[in-house]
This record gives C-alpha cells, sequence and structure tokens, in this order.
C-alpha cells in the first residue's frame, strides 16, 4: 500500500504540495486529475526521489517503507517505477545496454544472477513485441530520434521488463495519437495484477477509457481536493476543472 | 653555430640548474655515443638542433603556444638518457601486463624498452611484399641513404623546441615505408615501456612514408612497467602519399611519473587518407602537438582525442593544421573527462591558406569536468586567408546531466554504474572512430578499467 501524509514539498523555496494525503491499495488504480499547475507532476518525482524538490514536512511509505529516506535507484529496487512524462535522451547508450544494465541492477539486488545474453535477449524481444517495439529501435541510443509514441512504449517497455510493484504514469498519453494510447494502454493493462498498485496522472479523461481505474482524486494547489469513483473523471472532462484552482484549463 | 658556453661549476651539480641547460649539458656527454655518431650529416643535425634549442630552452606560459602548459615549469628536470647499455631484464609477460587490454592486438609488433628495441621481445614476421620495417637506429648507425634523405623533411617546424629535442638526442624508432600499392593486412604496432629503477629519458622517432595507393595502420602505444619516472619525447612523421591511406593510433598510459612530448609530423598528398585517434589516461604531464599539411588537394585528415585524467594529470593535445591546396577536409575533435585537479588542454590552429579554396574545417572540443577543481582550455583559431571555406569551431564542457542521472538510477542503476555509463557514453564517439576492432575494444575495455 501507498500511504502518503500531509506531504509538503517546495522547490527553489516555492511550496507545490501543501498538506497531500492520499492511500493506494495494492491491486488498485489510482487516477490522479487536475489542471496544470497542480502539482501532479511534481508528486510523481517525489515518489521517484528526484533531488529537485524539498520535502519539508510529512511521509511516504511504500509497504511499510520510508520511500523518502532512500535514493532514487534504491525505491526502484523497492519496486516504484516512474513512467516519465519527457524520457530522457541519452545519446551513446544502447537501449539495449541501458534495459540490460537496469535488470541486472534488479538482479543483482535481489541475489539473483546476471542473466545471460541469450536470456536477456529473449526476454526483451517478447516484451517489445506485444508493444510493437522492433528490435532495430532497441539498437539505437536511448531514446534519441524516438517518436514521442515511441518513448513513452520505451517507457511501457522498461516497466514490463522491471515489474514494479508501484506504478507511477506521469501524463503517459500527452502527444500520443489514438492507436498509440490503446497500445500503450494495452501494454499497462497487462501489468494489472492483485500484487501492483498503479498511479495515473494525466490531465485528460482520454486514457481512462482504456484504462480504467478504481478511483479518481482531483489535485488542486499542492492537496487532492476530491476523490471519488471512475464517474468523476467524466464529471470533469464536462465541466472542465473551473472552481479546482487558479489555473481553470 | 656554436653551442653557448656552459656555467661550468653549476655543470658539476645538475640539480642546480634548470632542465633547459641540464639538457645541454648531457648533449654534450651523451652525444659521441648516440647512434651515427662520426656521420657528418647526422652530427650536424644533431648539433644544430641542440645549439637552436640552447638559445631558447623550454618555452614557458609567455609563449603563446605553451599558454597553459608551462613547459620550463612543469618540466623543472631533466632526467639522463637511457643508458643503450643497461638493459633491464623485462619478459615478454612483463610486457603484456604493462600493454594490458592493447596486448591482445594481432600485429607486426615492435618492443622498445627506454627508448631501444629488444629483438627477442618483438615479433617483425609477416610483412607483406612491398613494405619494409627497420629501426632509426639501424639506419643511423649505418648511414641508410634513403633515412638520411627522408629524416626531418616531413611537415617540419622552425625552431619548434620538442622537435629539436627530438633531432638532437633520438636514439631509436620505427622506419616504415610502404611502396606505391603496398597495403599492410595487419597494423603495424609500436610498444614502448619505461622500466628500471632510476629515473630516465628515451626520444623516439619514427618515420612512415606510404607511397601512392598503400594502406597501412600504425599503433603506437606507450605504457610503463612499474614505477619509474621517465621522460619521453617521441617525433612520428608520417608522409602519406597520393591516395594512401593511413591510420594512426596512439595510447599513451604510462604511470603518472611520466612526462611525455609528443610531434606528429604529418604531410598529405593529392587525395591522401588520414586518421589519428589518441588516447590518453597516463603520465602526469602530457604535450601531444600534431602539425598536419595539406600538400595535395581532395586530401582528408580526422583527429580524435580522448583524455581521461584523474589527480593533478596535465594533457594537452594541440594541433596546427595547415591547409595549403585545394578541397581538403579536416576534422579535430577532443573529449575530456576530467576528475580531481586535472588538467586537460586543447589547442587547434587551423590556417587556409590563399588559394586553398573548399576547405572544410572542423574543429570541436567537449569535456566533462566530475570535479570543481578539474580544468579545461580550449583554444580553436582560424586564420583563413581563402574566400571559399567552410570552417568552424565549438567547445562544450560542463558536469554530467543531473537529469540524465536521475532518469538512469529511477531504473535501478546505482549512481556509480550511472555515472560509468554516461562517461562511456561520452568517449564512446571519440573510440567509435577507431576502425581497428581489436584496438577499439581494447581502449573501450581500458576506459571502462579507469572508470571502474
Amino acid at each position: 500500500m501507498l500511504e502518503i501524509r500531509n506531504l509538503h514539498a517546495e522547490i527553489d523555496g516555492k511550496e507545490i504540495l501543501r498538506g497531500l494525503d492520499l492511500t493506494v491499495p495494492k491491486g488498485e488504480i489510482h487516477a490522479i486529475m487536475g489542471p496544470n499547475g497542480s502539482g501532479k507532476s511534481t508528486l510523481a518525482y517525489i515518489l521517484a526521489g528526484k533531488d529537485d524538490y524539498e520535502v519539508t514536512e510529512g511521509t511516504v511509505t511504500w509497504n511499510g517503507e520510508n520511500l523518502l529516506e532512500m535514493d532514487p535507484d534504491e525505491r526502484a529496487k523497492a519496486g516504484v517505477f516512474l513512467a516519465f512524462q519527457y524520457p530522457m535522451e541519452i545519446p551513446g547508450v544502447a537501449s539495449m545496454t541501458f534495459l540490460r544494465t537496469a535488470i541486472n541492477a534488479h538482479r543483482k539486488s535481489r541475489g539473483e544472477a546476471e542473466l545471460t545474453t541469450p536470456e536477456f535477449i529473449r526476454l526483451v524481444k517478447d516484451k517489445a513485441e506485444t508493444l510493437n517495439i522492433s528490435m532495430d529501435m532497441l539498437k539505437r541510443p536511448v531514446n534519441v530520434g524516438f517518436s514521442g509514441g515511441e518513448k513513452k512504449r520505451h517507457e511501457i517497455l522498461q516497466m514490463a521488463l522491471l515489474q514494479p510493484s508501484l506504478c507511477v504514469l506521469d501524463e503517459t498519453d500527452s502527444g500520443l495519437d489514438i492507436d498509440a494510447v490503446r497500445i500503450v494502454s494495452e501494454g499497462v493493462n497487462a501489468l494489472r495484477s492483485p500484487e501492483r498498485a498503479f498511479l495515473m496522472i494525466t490531465h485528460y479523461q482520454r486514457l481512462l477509457d482504456y484504462i480504467v481505474p478504481d478511483k479518481v482524486h482531483v489535485m488542486s494547489a499542492g492537496r487532492i481536493v476530491r476523490s471519488g469513483g471512475k464517474d468523476l473523471a467524466l464529471e470533469l472532462e464536462k465541466s472542465g476543472y473551473a472552481g479546482y484552482g487558479a489555473d481553470a484549463a | 653555430m656554436n653551442i653557448p658556453a656552459l656555467n661550468v661549476e653549476a655543470a658539476a651539480d645538475p640539480r642546480s640548474q634548470d632542465a633547459s641547460s641540464q639538457l645541454v649539458a648531457q648533449f654534450a656527454r651523451a652525444s659521441a655515443s648516440l647512434p651515427g655518431a662520426g656521420n657528418a650529416q647526422i652530427d650536424d643535425l644533431r648539433e644544430d638542433a641542440i645549439a637552436e634549442f640552447a638559445v631558447a630552452g623550454l618555452p614557458n606560459r609567455r609563449v603563446e603556444q605553451w599558454k597553459y602548459t608551462d613547459l620550463r615549469r612543469m618540466m623543472s628536470e631533466a632526467y639522463p638518457p637511457a643508458s643503450a647499455k643497461s638493459k633491464p631484464a623485462l619478459t615478454a609477460a612483463q610486457v603484456e601486463a604493462a600493454l594490458g587490454e592493447a596486448a591482445g592486438i594481432d600485429a607486426v609488433k615492435l618492443v622498445f624498452v627506454n627508448g631501444a628495441l629488444r629483438h627477442e621481445l618483438s615479433d617483425v614476421n609477416g610483412l607483406p611484399a612491398g613494405v619494409s620495417l627497420t629501426t632509426l637506429a639501424e639506419a643511423l648507425k649505418s648511414h641508410d641513404a634513403w633515412v638520411l634523405a627522408v629524416l626531418g623533411r616531413t611537415n617540419p617546424q622552425a625552431g619548434e623546441t620538442v622537435t629539436l629535442l627530438n633531432t638532437a638526442f633520438m636514439s631509436d624508432g620505427v622506419v616504415l615505408r610502404l611502396e606505391p600499392g603496398a597495403k599492410l593486412d595487419r597494423p603495424v604496432h609500436l610498444i614502448h615501456v619505461t622500466a628500471g629503477d632510476t629515473p630516465l629519458a628515451a626520444t623516439l622517432r619514427n618515420i612512415v612514408v606510404a607511397g601512392e595507393g598503400s594502406e597501412a595502420a600504425f599503433i603506437e602505444s606507450y605504457v610503463s612497467a612499474g614505477a619509474t619516472p621517465a621522460q619521453l619525447n617521441v617525433v612520428t612523421e608520417l608522409s602519406v602519399g597520393p591516395g594512401a591511406k593511413l591510420r594512426h593510433y596512439k595510447l599513451s598510459g604510462e604511470n603518472k611519473r611520466t612526462q611525455h612530448l609528443s610531434s606528429a609530423m604529418v604531410e598529405l598528398s593529392e587525395g591522401a587518407d588520414y586518421l589519428a585517434v589518441n588516447f590518453a589516461d597516463g603520465t602526469e604531464l602530457a604535450r601531444h602537438q600534431t602539425f598536419l599539411k595539406y600538400a595535395g588537394k581532395g586530401a582528408r585528415a580526422h583527429f580524435y582525442g580522448t583524455q581521461l585524467l584523474v589527480e593533478r594529470q596535465h594533457c594537452d593535445m594541440t594541433l596546427i593544421v595547415n591547409h595549403d591546396a585545394v578541397g581538403c577536409e579536416s576534422r579535430e575533435h577532443v573529449k575530456a573527462v576530467l576528475a580531481d585537479h586535472a588538467q586537460g588542454v586543447f589547442q587547434a590552429k587551423v590556417i587556409v591558406q590563399p588559394g586553398a579554396q573548399q576547405t572544410d574545417g572542423r574543429q570541436m572540443a567537449q569535456a566533462l569536468l566530475l570535479s570543481d577543481n578539474a580544468e579545461f582550455d580550449a583554444k580553436p583559431e582560424l586564420e583563413i586567408y581563402a574566400d571559399d571555406v567552410k570552417c568552424n569551431h565549438g567547445a562544450t564542457s560542463g558536469a554530467l546531466d543531473d537529469d540524465l542521472m536521475f532518469y538512469l538510477r529511477a531504473r535501478g542503476i546505482p549512481e556509480i554504474e550511472a555515472r560509468s555509463l554516461l562517461i562511456q557514453a561520452f568517449i564512446g564517439e571519440v573510440l567509435d572512430q577507431v576502425e581497428h576492432e581489436g584496438l577499439r575494444d581494447a581502449l573501450s575495455a581500458r576506459a571502462a578499467r579507469w572508470l571502474a
């Protein structure tokens, strides 16, 4: 279970999160919606451990472990995965090298042997096919020259390979056409499991047609201001974010 | 020319003088035993060189080209020339251990220890037709007419200090000659090892003449067996004939008590194709100079360098590129990874002579600074006297990208591994230029070991 209590966080002295409370049990998918600037992406980065943000108050635990005391790589090994809104391009590092280094880092922390080359390639090939990712694409440097859709599918591929238990998806649908949204959603749905929790950050309701959430939360000015079932997303789609903060997008 | 009179009292105690005077005094003691001594042409060459050196001495930072590498300050003492008589015992296994990853390369091997060829450690079998290989010591001792005719004639730099010293003291080196159309299927690998118990100086002069349409790869590896302080001065003359293709790779991986001055003098004929890749992770002080001259149209030369430096290592890669022919291409790209108090230097001066139209010249210097105390000095210079040319330069330096580090770590990759991955990616662009697969793998493995 993910438990966030009274979370306050700031960047460069500017408070972004102002007492956020949120609980996501295992096996559930929760969506966080809200206007631009409400702090959604900040929450995602803080869960993954980006040190640009300073947590000034509150607690974040995952399965009882205090995430805030861990380095980003330790959080990843504890099961946290952030699918980035803007995946980074890494010139000079082939995707296959990157994936292999990441998988083996996880295996090492579990006391398992590193994958052999054939084992690794078989594993990647299987998962990549379902996400419509070619092996040629994975020979290229990480995300370099990838289209917006390819970058997002690459994020989901990493998620599928690393098998995290807490998946945080930050605006995974942004910039995707409808076919890409479908492929990405199928990838996410394939990972749904009673042992896994999802936190989906999205500005639009569209993605939730494909990945149906158990709960929808509305975030405004750094706090959760309203929670409800999946129908809440449809209501927001009609009425917009008017009344949920300064930026009524 | 006359050799200026020395202060005899000071000469009695070498430590009381600066390195310039020590070098002049050492020449006076050593000249009679240098190879070719007694031959008037060789004696004159050496004596003129030391006399010219004696006037100016080692350059200090007030000399523009030495602004970032104050040789007079950094080379405070001149070690005595390695004696040809005292040969440190060194086994093939020790040479391989000193070479590390580069030991496995299949090549025609010439192993030099402390500036002198060691036949028993070398393997020069299997040279194809049209390729001749000898050593400078042999050539000078036998007054080889061909060598004496080409020696010092490849893109000479009048009054240049380091090459003057080399001419005075040169004791051995590789002389490689390719007849027109000759093709080497394996690289020629010069391996220089310093060894022994006392500080020493070694001076090598290599000559590579690639005839029309010939093809060769020449690798120079400089390493140490042990912690002996050493000073190396290496000049490599490379004459690349019409349409010839020469690959020139260099590893400077000596111990951190070594000072290494090197000069590549390159002259390109019409349609010549020259590629140089320099890899430097050794020495406390290094100055690797390249003097390139385009003497025929449509030639191309690409120079790539990588510097991996820690502690107080100082490595300077300096190029003078002289475009004196139509339609030639030059590339200079250096990547430096600098930790602790290390200092990397890259200077490239590209001169486009009147008439050298359609010159295409590009240079780039990039440094990754792993410490606030590391320093990278990049000085690109363009001197263009033709009006139809395409030349540009750029330089960047900075720390590792925090956002990239976070992305890697968010995937569970520990900090040290993430850093290593990003640094390998940074220098990969240079290492990828090495066309010889075995050497490319060896240098990549060496870089990975450096990062570990």
